[in-house]
């Protein structure tokens, strides 16, 4: 271990042994396996199936939410928790499996959440926009960013969250 | 030859299911077998606590305690069996000031999400290559950050104020808001091809 001090105050520099080097490359390996990596790719594309499914659920999850507060106003809080949690998860997660605007549309989701400046301008049309969005995306199975479609549908959707919680 | 991957013993922190699955999945692929997982920070410290793991990936934002106090946790608890363990934050917030914040905490490396495979093993090799000294101060242990230090956001939390002020009700739209909204359903019905 060295230590080192500089001259407005003592810190401590310590250099721990690289363990994890030690472990996984004995005599001089390097590099993860390209061919792993290949492999680790082709799984993540067999997995794009469950993502779809598990995009449907969400987007029931949503159109429930825009249901129960126009049912009952005084859910807000609760439904604008549980939208902005679907964003977040879903915008971290599309684009990994190639459903870009996926991740695109849950992050215009997130970011309206985000800006609200009160739980009384929560609108479930914004919430219904966003998961018709995402049901247009999955149901044409759209990857990448959807050429100059999925880049128009994305920019009306930050401008209607620019608009609504600008 | 490439790295032996076999004997890591990895653990991931993440309370949701479809990214912890996904890590395990990748992580498999490439040869990892030792690979626990756990949905929260209390439950991911206590296994931690349990066994010698060579790697961490923890979540950003999580409950009761987040993935920053994790990382603390892991770098000051007397019951931290190893302090100097890599810690890799998985986390769909990117900005400077967030990443900034979390090797502030003690982190190692930062991964956005959504990330790609070539990205998750990037940030493997460079754990295992590329290992920064520790640093011990009077207010820190961790990682030697040597990054420049952002401003903090030091304004009022709007929405909670907020909150005490407004009634709940959903409100009449103006024109411009309306004439978002019927733009946005003409897109999406253009991808669905309605």
């Amino acid at each position: 271990m060295a230590e080192k001090s500089q001259g407005n105050g003592a810190y401590q520099l310590i250099t721990p042994p690289n363990l994890l080097k030690a472990k996984v490359g004995k005599g001089g390996m390097s590099g993860i396996d390209p061919e792993l990596i290949k492999r680790a790719e082709g799984v993540i594309d067999t997995m794009g199936d469950d993502f779809a499914d598990s995009v449907t659920i969400e987007i029931t999850r949503l159109m429930q939410l825009a249901m129960d507060l126009e049912d009952d106003p005084s859910k807000a809080e609760k439904v604008l928790k549980k939208a902005r949690r679907i964003g977040h998860d879903l915008r971290g997660q599309g684009a990994t499996y190639g459903y870009d605007l996926i991740s695109d549309v849950a992050s215009s989701l997130y970011r309206y959440a985000e800006r609200l400046y009160s739980f009384a301008e929560l609108n479930p049309d914004v919430l219904r926009a966003h998961a018709d969005a995402m049901r247009a995306v999955i149901k044409n199975q759209v990857k990448g960013d959807g050429g100059e479609v999925g880049i128009d549908l994305v920019k009306s959707l930050d401008s209607l969250v620019e608009q609504m919680a600008g | 030859m490439s790295y032996q991957l076999e004997g890591l013993r990895i653990l991931i922190i993440d309370d949701n299911a479809h990214i912890r699955q996904l890590l395990r999945t990748i992580l498999y692929a490439v040869g990892i077998r030792a690979i626990d997982v756990a949905e929260d920070g209390v439950s991911g410290f206590d296994s931690f606590c349990r066994l010698e793991y060579d790697l961490v990936f923890t979540d950003y934002e999580m409950e009761p305690i987040s993935g920053l106090d994790l990382a603390d946790m892991i770098r000051t608890s007397r019951k931290s069996p190893n302090p100097y363990v890599p810690i890799i934050m998985i986390s769909s917030y990117s900005d400077e000031e967030r990443v900034q914040g979390a090797r502030d905490r003690g982190v190692t490396e930062f991964l956005a999400k959504p990330f790609t495979v070539d990205v998750l093993m990037s940030r493997l090799e460079s754990v295992i290559e590329e290992p920064r000294p520790f640093v011990r101060t009077e207010s820190y242990f961790g990682p030697d950050r040597r990054r420049k230090q952002d401003k903090r956001y030091t304004g009022p939390e709007r929405r909670k104020a907020d909150l005490e002020q407004v009634k709940v009700s959903v409100r009449d739209l103006s024109e411009q808001q309306r004439s978002a909204l019927k733009e946005s359903r003409e897109n999406v019905a253009k991808i669905a091809g309605d």
